[in-house]
């Protein structure tokens, strides 16, 4: 029997970890089986979270914005359904959604251009992956994980010349995605989510039409600046 | 490159329907180049008789056809992100309905699957205030 749960990560700003709380409530609300992991720093983890949440890992996790790279090979599950922590989910679907990922190693949905701050990368090249939530199997897309998170960090650092791409990829996981994708060595099927995928993944946006008369299973908005700024900054001890 | 190799008009489009009216751009003594507008007016602008010697007229209504192709398309893309920024603000509004709705107590606390459950799937604020009444009234009536 497969082993299948839901992932979220909460690092650096505690409005991550209050939107997880939240996100991860819906979640329950909708499939109150559902096993869910939560990665986190050990000095937030009140009460509310240890009901919400059946594991919550704190041990090493980076305190880092891009902690998310960190931990996704290392989720308990044999199938992971990661989830950024701003989103909510609105339909009973959400139990079925381990099914979709069939002979793939990972599932994506398509990220929509008019609704994206960069997509575009050349006349041929486009970051059509949104990667704010996604299916994965967690055995075989180990090595590309742990890739994204050293890639990514590579790509912070000052040597890293994005040439021929602009500088403002530099700062998207996305891009690090693409580039693995598109320039790494990894053996792996990447599906898409099916149509309507938008449904999987209603980004803060999207034009109704996107979901062609079905009904959104996870809404994902993006927490207010105002709301990030005032909230606690962790700090390691 | 030197300032005699630049060519002294660039990218002419008609303005007008008569062919009376040229926009283009035109070299300056510091090298750069400014938007000009050139009007044959009574027939006599040595200037639009220059760009038509230098481009002819058949090449004036390829580039303004070209120019209004591209016009179409940056307008077709700004009404698609003024469309998605207006969806952006309604979704934005339903969904700080729903989170608020969900701080209140006696939603958060309660234990009516079904109503709560509907109250997340709601699809207009109409909706959210209807569900949330509900699950307040079911709340208070448990209570009693």
């Amino acid at each position: 029997m497969q082993n299948n749960g839901y992932l979220y990560v909460a690092s650096v700003n505690k409005a991550f970890f209050e939107a997880a709380k939240t996100s991860a409530q819906s979640l329950l609300d909708f499939y109150p089986e559902a096993k869910i992991t939560l990665f986190t720093h050990d000095e937030w983890v009140d009460d509310e979270a240890r009901d919400i949440f059946d594991n919550i890992i704190t041990d090493d996790v980076p305190i880092h914005i891009r902690a998310k790279l960190w931990a996704l090979s290392k989720s308990p599950y044999d199938v992971t359904l990661y989830l950024d922590c701003d989103t909510m989910i609105e339909h009973e679907d959400i139990s079925t959604v381990f099914n979709l990922l069939g002979d793939n190693d990972i599932l994506f949905t398509r990220n929509r251009p008019y609704n994206a701050k960069i997509t575009k990368l050349s006349e041929t090249e486009e970051m059509i992956y949104h990667c704010g939530l996604f299916l994965y199997k967690t055995s075989t897309t180990k090595h590309l994980m742990d890739s994204w998170y050293d890639w990514y960090l590579e790509q912070q650092s000052p040597s890293w010349d994005p040439t021929p791409y602009p500088e403002e990829v530099r700062k998207w996981d996305t891009f690090t995605m693409w580039n693995l994708l598109n320039n790494g060595n990894f053996d792996l099927k990447v599906g898409e989510f099916p149509q309507p995928d938008a449904r999987w993944n209603f980004v803060c946006g999207y034009k109704s039409d996107e979901l062609q008369d079905t009904e959104t299973v996870v809404f994902h908005y993006t927490i207010p600046k105002e709301k990030v700024r005032v909230s606690e900054i962790y700090r390691s001890k | 490159m030197s300032e005699e190799t630049l060519p002294k008009y660039k990218d002419p489009i008609w303005q007008d329907k008569a062919n009376n009216h040229i926009v283009c751009r035109i070299l300056q003594g510091n090298g750069e180049y400014a938007v000009a507008h050139i009007v044959a007016a009574d027939g006599v602008n040595p200037d639009f008789d220059a760009v038509l010697e230098m481009y002819g007229e058949e090449e004036l209504d390829r580039l303004t056809a070209e120019h209004k192709s591209q016009q179409f398309q940056i307008e077709a893309a700004n009404k698609e992100r003024a469309l998605a920024d207006q969806a952006r603000h309604k979704q934005e509004i339903l969904f700080n309905m729903k989170l608020e709705a969900f701080e209140i107590e006696e939603i958060k606390n309660s234990q009516n699957k079904d109503l709560k459950k509907r109250l997340r799937k709601s699809k207009t604020p109409i909706e959210v205030n209807a569900y949330a009444t509900l699950l307040i009234q079911d709340a208070l009536a448990n209570a009693e």
